[in-house]
């Protein structure tokens, strides 16, 4: 069987830059892996080179098709994005919000089916949504907002989910609630996820697998306990951290410089 | 559908408001053909507007002068107001979706001032053959055959540069970026659609009529001569208005959901120019339609361009067409410059959508 993500030598160049030097990743259906790294290691850059959002050279193939020979429908079909700040549009519905998700449907200069809004139905219901469904979007609250940007990506009815920092702009309760939603969906519709994250402990308790990325490579890859070592974090974060070993994972405590240390 | 069998519905043209969008339009046409310097009675102006259809014989009460009045002078004004208010808005509301930008509009994106300019040459080089024989028309419209072709030659070039200048140019992309690039591109158009009339002179005092924007006819002409070109402008925008609703999340997100969001922004460009340059090319440059209609139906019958675009050509039809009426009107027997008058309601309601903006982050 295909990975549901297939990277191969990706080399990305933004601006005459090199920001991504010849990638190889896989990633098999129903995994959840998290792409960690710090700030410019090009996390963002590989989600949006998956998502044909930035030029690449290389190969990536989701579920076995390549996707500079996939139509832009059909690959929104197989792949549905979150991306780290969604627009929210002024003044739209959190439904009508949601029915952009299923785009890759409805043909050119075509309206939605009644198949498009059950969809749309199913996703509110699911995402305990029904009763914002006529409110304005920015209305919401960061963890309601968060859910509706979840929902439009599920009426895409894609198996594969990116997400871009889901979580950078919640607080801890919200963190958590969406990432326990997202891996109930992930079980729910054998989703698959591959996500960048900033906070290592809450992707650690999550992911599968995690992929350090440092410089435009992958410096390490493997189970949370793999990656999220002292010695890898000194090394590509510069931080002092003490890893605890957690009940789902590690916990990264961030340690402060002895001397700067109050008397 | 779930198990709970809620139907969801998307935001989409109640009968309520199409019927109010109608209703005034029929208002603004009974209104632009009863009232004027002799008043006709608005039951005789409905049944000579019967006696039209085939086949219908009312007794109408007016007498011969005021039927002709009627149905020869007011009723094809009436007719081009409708249908350039309904082209201004519906390219203005067009313009503010493709760009994400409420304070877009045909007039401040250098659109108007470009369609005038090719009008202008087409006048100045004489392709057209308008009704007297070329250039402009006796009633001030620089309505000639292909001056319409070379107003949206002009409208692309006034939107292209525009659009190359305010957003593909810029480092900062604002919505403030987009219009003062428009701002800039037309006055260069104007400036050298100024030079094309000094070079020009035995025809500068028609065109310049014709540039303050007025509603004057000669019969049918105007109005058959821009209908073309408005139906299949009217037809391509509101054909991609769902598309619209997708360009409002951002070209990433939209190409994630499967459009193709530069080649809709060009179809659409392309669609809102041509309807602007058929109004311009029969009417002058009448501004800030395109921006109040679009956005007092924004406030009151909500955000999706499924319902801002048919209404603003209902709503935007009506108000022009009202517009006209006050320009004959008010000061009569001098007939004002329509162009002034919906500057006049519309530069207070350009500060107002200034203010909005600026307060919800635009």
């Amino acid at each position: 069987m295909s990975p549901a993500v297939d990277i191969q030598d990706l080399r990305v160049w933004l601006g005459g830059a090199p920001i991504l030097h010849g990638l190889d990743l896989a990633v098999a259906a129903g995994e959840w892996v998290t792409v960690i790294g710090p700030n410019g290691a090009g996390k963002s850059t590989l989600l949006r080179a998956i998502g044909g959002l930035v030029p690449f050279t290389g190969t990536i193939s989701l579920l076995g098709s390549p996707t500079d020979r996939l139509h832009r429908r059909d690959r929104a079909r197989l792949l549905a994005t979150v991306p780290q700040s969604p627009t929210v549009p002024p003044g739209m519905a959190v439904l009508d919000y949601v029915l952009l998700g299923r785009t890759p449907y409805i043909r050119p200069l075509g309206r939605e089916s009644r198949a498009d809004l059950a969809a749309v139905d199913d996703v509110l219901h699911r995402l305990d949504l029904v009763r914002f469904a006529d409110r304005p979007l920015e209305t919401l609250s960061g963890g309601e907002r968060q859910r509706a940007f979840l929902a439009r990506a599920l009426a895409q009815g894609a198996t594969l989910l990116l997400l871009d920092e889901p979580t950078s702009a919640l607080d801890i309760g919200h963190q958590q609630e969406v990432l326990d939603l997202v891996d109930e969906l992930r079980v729910d519709r054998s989703l698959t996820v591959l996500a960048s994250m900033h906070d290592l402990s809450i992707a650690g308790e999550y992911a599968d697998r995690m992929v350090l990325l440092a410089e435009g490579h992958i410096v390490a890859s493997g189970s949370p306990r793999d990656v999220l070592t002292e010695k890898l974090l000194s090394e590509h974060y510069g931080a002092r951290v003490r890893v605890i070993d957690g009940e789902h994972g590690p916990l990264i405590v961030p340690i402060r410089s002895p001397d700067r240390a109050l008397p | 559908m779930s198990g709970t069998g809620t139907v969801v519905r998307p935001a989409r043209l109640t009968m309520r408001w199409v019927l109010a969008g109608v209703a005034a339009v029929v208002v603004a046409v009974l209104a632009g053909l009863a009232i004027g310097p002799v008043a006709i009675n608005p039951l005789g102006v409905v049944a000579e507007l019967l006696n039209l259809i085939p086949g219908v014989d009312i007794h109408t009460g007016l007498s011969g002068s005021e039927a002709a009045i009627v149905t020869q002078l007011r009723l094809p004004r009436v007719a081009l107001g409708l249908l350039v208010g309904a082209m201004l808005a519906l390219a203005g509301g067009c313009y503010q979706g493709v760009f994400r930008n409420p304070l877009a509009d045909p007039y401040l994106l250098g659109v108007a001032a470009g369609a005038g300019l090719g009008a202008t040459a087409a006048v100045a080089i004489g392709v057209s053959s308008g009704i007297d024989g070329g250039g402009v028309t006796s009633s001030g419209s620089a309505a000639g055959g292909l001056v319409p072709a070379f107003a949206f030659a002009g409208a692309l070039v006034g939107v292209a540069l525009t659009y190359g200048l305010g957003v593909a140019g810029a480092r900062v992309r604002t919505p403030t970026t987009l219009i003062l690039a428009g701002v800039a591109v037309a006055a260069f158009l104007t400036a050298i659609q100024t030079y094309v009339l000094q070079r020009n002179v035995e025809t500068i005092r028609e065109v310049y009529s014709w540039l303050l924007g007025n509603l004057a006819t000669s019969g049918w002409h105007e109005v058959t001569l821009a209908l073309p070109y408005a139906v299949v402008a009217a037809v391509a925008v509101l054909a991609q208005r769902r598309e619209l609703d997708v360009l409002s999340v951002g070209d990433d997100e939209a190409s994630s959901l499967g459009l193709h969001p530069q080649r809709s922004r060009y179809l659409l460009i392309a669609a809102a120019s041509l309807g602007t340059a058929a109004a311009v090319a029969v009417s002058g440059l009448i501004g800030f339609v395109g921006i109040i209609v679009p956005h007092t139906i924004r406030l009151v019958a909500g955000s999706s361009y499924r319902v801002i675009l048919p209404l603003s050509m209902l709503f935007g039809a009506a108000f022009l067409a009202l517009s006209d009426l006050a320009a004959r009107t008010v000061m009569s027997p001098t007939e004002i410059p329509i162009g002034v008058v919906t500057a006049f309601l519309g530069a207070p309601f350009f500060v107002l959508v200034l203010r909005t903006a600026r307060r919800v982050g635009l």
